[in-house]
């Protein structure tokens, strides 16, 4: 069922939404109907665009025929057996300790995004690097296209690797976007990475150890 | 205010809003939101000196349709939610009742304010609503959302409907 849409706001109310705005109601992007604070996430791999779904849209959209949404898993992972050495980290010439990788099924290379002064910067890793890389843990061979991630923390002195839905890190590019100041993001930024990798720790499933992997 | 200003004024927050560039666009809003609450801190001083000065004068001043407004805007109209909200309810039953058409409330909260039309004549519908969302969002700005269902807007109606080709062609 299509809901009727929303009305534009009007008149002087459009001066009030400004200046006191009503607090935002979470609503499914599809079709309309409210949503919690937690709910679903679908992405649009062409667009790279995250939606916001209620259940029923979610499951929907991921098994239509023509499948151009995907939905965002909900697991996070602490990778705690992985370990990457300096020689091979440095040889995909990321210029940062915080970066994302992803399997792009419309360009189909993975994909590795950080963040830079100018806002989001991705390049294309080589094939032999990727396996490489994902010869050290299965989990990174199995990354389902488009909706999971590689998450990488090797920032001030840091190892931790997550496996992580897509939609941490949009929210990871929120944050670095609110509080990036200067050439190298500023002690600020840091603090609330701090704490964003915290409070990833806390929502990651019980670890396992490297040899039940 | 004229309906002139009110409809610059919606002109020009939809500007505002629609600045490229963040930095102005952010800004821009900052000395919108500082002078309305500027306003409104000064408004709700006067409000409550005049009031105890003479007793019920507030009443009179929400009836005044220029003073009503710029209450309603800055949330310090005399009267609640509920009764702006009927009153203009009313209003607009009054004025579809005469076209032979008729509106019902589904959901009235500070939410959200669902209402259905029911019109005679197809293709009454673009106007109704424009009807319709003024007079709500002049009685109750601070509602979350307005939904109205039975008008399509015109976007759903993207297709042109026969009836009203076939309308002007002689019988």
């Amino acid at each position: 069922m299509i809901g009727a849409p929303r009305s534009p706001v009007r008149g002087l109310a459009a001066l009030r939404r400004i200046a006191f705005p009503p607090p935002a109601r979470e609503r499914c992007e599809l079709c309309a109907t409210d949503i919690g604070d937690i709910h679903e996430h679908l992405v649009d791999p062409e667009e790279r665009r995250l939606l916001c779904a209620c259940t029923a849209c979610a499951i929907l959209f991921d098994h239509s025929a023509a499948r151009r949404f995907r939905r965002v898993p909900r697991d996070i992972r602490r990778l705690a057996g992985l370990r990457i050495d300096d020689a091979l980290w440095n040889s995909l010439g990321i210029p940062i300790g915080l970066v994302f990788f992803f399997r792009s099924s419309v360009s189909n290379t993975v994909v590795a995004v950080y963040p830079s002064p100018g806002g989001p910067a991705e390049v294309a890793v080589e094939q032999d690097l990727w396996s490489e890389l994902a010869a050290l843990d299965p989990a990174l061979g199995a990354l389902t296209d488009d909706v999971e991630a590689l998450l990488v923390n090797r920032i001030r002195g840091a190892r931790s690797y997550f496996l992580v839905p897509i939609d941490q890190c949009y929210k990871l590019n929120g944050v670095i976007r609110s509080h990036w100041s200067g050439f190298t993001g500023g002690d600020k930024l840091w603090e609330e990475m701090h704490q964003f990798f915290e409070a990833l720790q806390q929502r990651a499933l019980p670890e396992r150890s490297h040899a039940d992997a | 205010m004229t309906p002139d200003t009110t409809s610059k004024i919606e002109e020009l927050v939809q500007q505002v809003q629609a600045i490229a560039d963040p930095g102005a666009r952010e800004v821009s809003l900052e000395l919108v939101k500082a002078v309305m609450s500027l306003h409104q801190a000064a408004i709700e001083r006067m409000l409550k000196i005049v009031e105890e000065k003479a007793p019920g004068i507030t009443g009179a001043i929400g009836a005044d349709d220029l003073l009503s407004r710029v209450l309603v805007l800055h949330g310090l109209h005399p009267d609640g939610f509920e009764t702006r909200l009927s009153r203009a309810i009313d209003r607009l039953q009054r004025h579809f009742d005469s076209r032979g058409a008729a509106i019902e409330v589904l959901e009235a909260g500070p939410d959200a304010l669902r209402i259905r039309f029911t019109g005679k004549r197809s293709g009454a519908g673009a106007t109704a609503r424009v009807t319709i969302e003024n007079a709500i969002y002049e009685a109750v700005p601070e509602v979350g959302e307005l939904i109205i269902e039975g008008i399509p807007t015109e976007h759903e109606a993207g297709f042109v409907p026969l009836a009203s080709l076939m309308a002007g062609e002689p019988a």
